[in-house]
């Protein structure tokens, strides 16, 4: 029984007694309805901490803790609603062996990769990080420290992190855990319309005539955006789903046009609508004359693995995979003309009839669609081409920045787009946009951030793939990972993560706050603050930027990623960390910190602790003396204001329940790119996709290509990666909360009945489970919520001792660098 | 709860059941002068609790697998010099688990 | 009722029974609290810490079975949706059948004695009350989930409201 309902239980037997006994209780002593005073709860809002939907919830606080949360009936995101993790936030932080104190790996009291985890100071913990960090400086340089962050960071914890490793440290290697779900639909963004992001909202649910998911299973991964589809759909008739994906799950219980394909076909489906539309006669030919361009891309461009894998050696188009050159729409119709319905059909196993009807929804011009899609697509070694291919058939139709047309990228953490890509975290990028490898952009950053021109490196930095690869090969060497957990989120873990953080020459350091696979596999760990612990923002699918306050503080010696980063910056001088020939040119920043230099330079300390309200606690701020979090996101927010990225004042997001940028005006935009919707389109110009130089989206010409490694003889069946409604990722919050955990207590292999029966297995039973990388055990479920076809099984992440990313394959879409978790042969066995 | 209270009932009623948790609340009464020292001792005892307290009376919440431990503890206070009854007032018993919790 | 707790006034101790049984003592422990590891050091937990050795592939224990003892529990605060006491295999919740409000919707539980589903479901996304379940909770199980027979991993320490004083009044 928990503590909570035995003290229940405790107290009403208590109360019982002293009634009888006549003795009087006072009243605070009374655990029940003891005056108004002992009911009192206080709420905050905030951003749901999961996925990248976005909701509002209220959070309840009593005597420094938080004891309820609920669905914020004010959120316009969900409306009072939320999913059983939402409801179930109030006891995430509540896991009994959250991580209070520093730990290091310590033999006979001292630093040993090989020694025991020991508790320690932050002092001694920072002063052995600093050591190691400055020692791998000396000997290798900046390309040798990297640090791994995350779409969970706060905002301000991605720009710090920004700051503090690309001008203090001077490395690019930099790279969010939002690589591996976000990276496609973010460079898709940039290749068609110049800027990332997407143009439509959440309110396209309420306007749209049909939804076509392209491998979302959003009934459990995005549940609160299903139940806006939901009543869409069972609100008006007329309103069709189409639910495409490698298996048959729960989204695809509310489709009228239901489509399980072969792994990969995905390419030529959508190609084939596009030849639809244009053999119907459905081109919306004023809107593709006026507002888009035809570019061809490069074929044959491999599959992203190390580049003496015999795959790689043998691809033609590895050299520049993301190079195109334009073409026109005539040239374009000739190419989709190969994509036949006979031959689709042929190619991804999907009877004619549903192809058909799918097509239609999108060529008929009466109906306004919303296409919805993750990882289905950016999990993907075609994945830039699979989100682009979607854009086409939206650009072809017109079907786009306007209610209800609405090609949708949704997110799988709370702030992939308010962090990852908006702060710009990712190894190749800057705020708003903007690139490293950009001599502009980087003379722009370094002016805001005042700093020495010359600092930020021009070279972009190790993607998370490669970071792993790095580490094993013994040639990134510091490496700091915060808020994710790699090690189990991470493909071909066995061979490529795992001896990287183990690799001697490594020193290897994780910031979380439970004992994850990752933080146990590292040598020091820092106790994290994690959500309402800290004051936060984050930036939701919808660009919707959403702030909460500190509500309660952190258990022991934990402290937020942003106290953790600021403070290390201290140990570090200019000097020490600066190339002499920039601090000649520049003597006025000698002899001053790297907090100096980043944090108290003039912007970031700008604003007085005391404007924060009393109500509230801000252990960041306390500690350094400024509102830090403010003067952050103020600087910040220069980089996209007048620019179509712009931000509204910092105190404005504390009032609202969020907004979706651009805010001009404090108002902010719902659709972009339309005349009378988005205050940056030029009078006129009804559409303008001004993110390109010439204000046109990108339709692009690119095939069907199959996936890096399908079944054979031997290896005899695909494996498919993903999640389940109740565990969130990697599972080290929610497998932490007793209901949820009971809810969905391990992994399972999800298969078909008959793949079982012909290899001996029943439901239930135990397999080895295996691929030429590495294999795992884990039980068999051939009668759950996922229903397989034959040759498919499904395997969820979120178990940490069932490992199944020791099976996956590290190849990735050699445009994004994100991998392909949805695609990999393996064999099956009964144990 | 542990193995061993599985089997030992399994054996006692040759069935199984879900281990199962008893809580429950006395009042002791007490000669004043005697209150401290018993304070002490029903501190001392395990699975009890002292929840509130009067110049004569305790009253003590007790928690045991087992209603009959509880009247062990009973029996045992109420022997004890100074006291001058400890008497069961309330017995909850529920299943050690309810959802989301241990079982 | 079926398969809800009781408790009891007692007005007699019973010492007799329980002098018999008194020599069995019994611990509470949570998983956590039974390992070995040097002090201070996380303690291995493997579905949430990993194996001791994170890339080894020790036998997975079988699958556990869903609680079915309909046995209402205690919510850890008014707003938490309640779990599922019965199995919910084989439960059809499509664009045209519904299984769960088969029972719980309002017209169903005379017959069925199950509890009527909450009057907030009633409420479309604008606040207008409807005669029926909002299309919007339509999918039960995006809140309600079903419970298996197995001890939370660690324990949870998050306390319920009625038993925190605010140390501030």
């Amino acid at each position: 029984m928990s503590l909570s309902r035995r003290d229940m239980l405790k107290a009403q037997a208590a109360a019982v007694a002293a009634a009888a006994a006549n003795i009087v209780i006072p009243a605070a002593a009374q655990p029940v309805a003891q005056g108004i005073g002992t009911l009192e709860i206080k709420w905050s809002k905030a951003p749901c901490r999961f996925c990248g939907t976005g909701c509002g919830v209220m959070v309840g606080v009593k005597g420094g803790k938080v004891v309820a949360t609920h669905g914020d009936t004010l959120a316009e995101v969900n409306r009072g609603l939320n999913c059983i993790k939402g409801y179930f936030l109030s006891k995430i932080m509540y896991g009994g062996d959250r991580l209070t104190t520093p730990l290091m790996r310590k033999k006979n009291g001292v630093y040993d990769k090989n020694g025991e985890f020991t508790p320690v100071s932050w002092d001694e913990a920072f002063g052995v990080m600093a050591d190691r960090l400055k020692a791998v400086l000396k000997a290798k340089g900046p390309t040798a420290v990297g640090m791994f962050g995350s779409g969970q960071w706060t905002i301000w914890e991605g720009y710090a992190a920004t700051k503090l490793m690309r001008a203090g440290f001077r490395s690019n290697n930099l790279d969010p855990n939002a690589r591996h779900c976000m990276a496609s639909a973010a460079f898709a963004f940039m290749r068609t319309f110049g800027a990332d992001e997407p143009m439509g909202c959440y309110d396209d649910f309420e306007a749209a005539d049909a939804f076509v998911l392209w491998g979302s299973n959003m009934a459990e991964m995005h549940p609160i955006l299903w139940t806006r589809l939901t009543d869409r759909r069972l609100s008006h008739p007329h309103v069709k789903v189409a639910v495409l994906s490698t298996f048959t799950h729960r989204s695809s219980d509310l489709a009228d046009i239901p489509i399980v394909f072969k792994p990969g076909a995905d390419l030529a489906i959508l190609n084939y609508i596009a030849n639809h539309i244009i053999t119907t006669g459905r081109v919306n030919k004023d809107f593709v004359k006026n507002h888009t361009t035809f570019v061809k891309g490069v074929t044959d461009i491999g599959y992203g693995l190390r580049s003496d894998h015999p795959l790689e050696m043998k691809a033609k188009g590895t050299a520049n995979p993301a190079a195109t050159e334009p073409i026109d729409f005539d040239a374009y119709a000739k190419f989709v003309k190969d994509y036949t319905l006979e031959k689709v059909s042929a190619l991804t196993g999907v009877e004619r009839g549903f192809l058909q009807e799918l097509a239609e929804l999108y060529a008929d011009p009466s109906r306004k669609v919303m296409s919805l899609w993750t990882m289905g697509c950016n999990q993907h070694v075609r994945g830039v081409w699979a989100n682009q291919l979607i854009y086409n058939i939206h650009l072809l139709t017109g079907k786009i920045a306007e209610p209800g047309n609405s090609p949708f990228s949704l997110t799988g953490q709370p702030s992939a787009c308010g962090t990852a890509r908006e702060v710009g975290t990712f190894a190749h990028r800057l705020p708003a946009d903007m690139a490293v490898a950009n001599p502009e952009h980087r003379k722009h950053t370094e002016e805001i951030w005042h700093v020495p021109h010359g600092l930020i490196p021009p070279k972009p930095g190790y993607h998370a793939v490669e970071q792993d690869r790095m580490l094993r090969d013994g040639k990134l060497n510091f490496y700091w990972i915060q808020v994710n957990n790699n090690l189990q989120a991470a493909p071909n873990n066995t061979q490529e993560t795992y001896p990287g953080y183990r690799n001697p020459d490594n020193f290897i350091v994780v910031s979380d706050a439970y004992p994850t696979v990752t933080a146990l596999a590292a040598d020091v760990i820092l106790p994290a603050a994690m959500w309402v612990e800290k004051e936060g923002a984050y930036g939701n699918a919808e660009r919707r930027t959403h702030f909460w306050r500190q509500l309660v503080n952190a258990p022991g010696e934990a402290r937020s990623d942003l106290w953790q980063m600021m403070e290390f910056s201290k140990r570090f001088t200019t000097d020490e960390m600066w190339p002499a020939e920039i601090l000649e040119a520049n003597p006025n920043y000698r002899g001053k910190t790297l907090f100096d230099v980043l944090f108290k330079n003039g912007n970031v300390d700008r604003y007085a602790a005391s404007e924060i309200p009393a109500e509230y606690e801000n252990q960041e701020s306390k500690a350094f003396g400024f509102y830090v979090q403010k003067g952050l996101f103020e600087e910040y927010a220069t980089f996209g204001r007048g620019h179509g990225h712009d931000l509204g004042p910092f105190d404005l997001y504390h009032e609202t329940r969020g907004l979706r940028w651009p805010v001009v005006e404090n108002r902010e935009t719902r659709w972009r790119y339309r005349e009378g919707l988005d205050p940056y389109v030029k009078p006129g110009r009804g559409v303008e996709f001004y993110g390109q130089p010439d204000g046109r989206a990108k339709i692009i010409a690119v095939p069907y290509e199959p996936p890096a490694e399908s079944p054979d003889k031997e290896y005899d069946i695909w494996l498919v990666t993903g999640r389940v409604l109740e565990h969130w990722h990697s599972g080290s919050m929610t497998m932490r909360v007793p209901e949820l955990f009971r809810a969905f207590p391990g992994a399972v292999c999800f298969m078909h009945a008959e793949d079982a029966r012909v290899r001996g297995i029943n439901q239930g039973a135990e397999i080895r489970l295996a691929s030429r990388r590495g294999e795992i055990r884990i039980r068999v479920d051939i009668r759950g919520r996922n229903r397989m076809p034959r040759g498919v099984v499904f395997v969820p992440w979120f178990d940490a001792s069932e490992l199944i990313n020791k099976t996956t394959l590290d190849a990735t879409d050699p445009i994004s660098k994100q991998t392909d978790f949805k695609k990999c042969a393996v064999k099956i066995t009964a144990v | 709860m542990k193995e061993s209270e599985l089997s030992r009932r399994t054996l006692l009623f040759g069935q199984l059941r879900s281990p199962a948790i008893y809580i429950s609340s006395a009042v002791v009464s007490v000669l004043p002068q005697h209150l401290e020292e018993v304070e002490q001792l029903l501190s001392a005892m395990p699975e009890v609790e002292i929840h509130h307290r009067s110049p004569s009376k305790f009253v003590i919440v007790l928690e045991a697998p087992d209603s009959g431990i509880l009247g062990a503890r009973l029996a045992e206070i109420s022997g004890w010099n100074g006291v001058l009854s400890a008497n069961m007032v309330y017995e909850q018993f529920d299943e050690a688990a309810g959802h989301g919790e241990e079982r | 009722m079926r398969g809800q707790n009781y408790c009891r006034l007692n007005p007699w101790a019973r010492p007799l029974l329980g002098a018999v049984l008194s020599g069995c003592v019994i611990l509470l422990s949570g998983a956590i609290y039974a390992q070995n590891a040097p002090q201070g050091a996380p303690q291995i937990v493997p579905r949430v810490t990993g194996n001791a050795d994170p890339m080894s592939d020790p036998p997975v224990p079988p699958i556990p079975r869903p609680i079915t003892d309909d046995r209402r529990v205690m919510r850890n605060y008014p707003e938490q949706p309640p779990v599922i006491p019965h199995s919910i295999d084989n439960y059809q919740l499509t664009l045209r059948t519904n299984r769960c409000l088969d029972c719980h919707s309002r017209q169903h539980t005379e017959a069925s004695g199950a509890p009527m589903i909450s009057v907030t479901h009633f409420t479309d996304r604008d606040g207008q009350v409807l005669a029926d379940v909002t299309p919007r909770r339509y999918f039960c199980t995006i809140c309600h989930v079903t419970q298996t027979n197995v001890k939370p991993l660690v324990p949870n320490t998050f306390q319920d409201m009625l038993l925190i004083r605010d140390p501030k009044r």
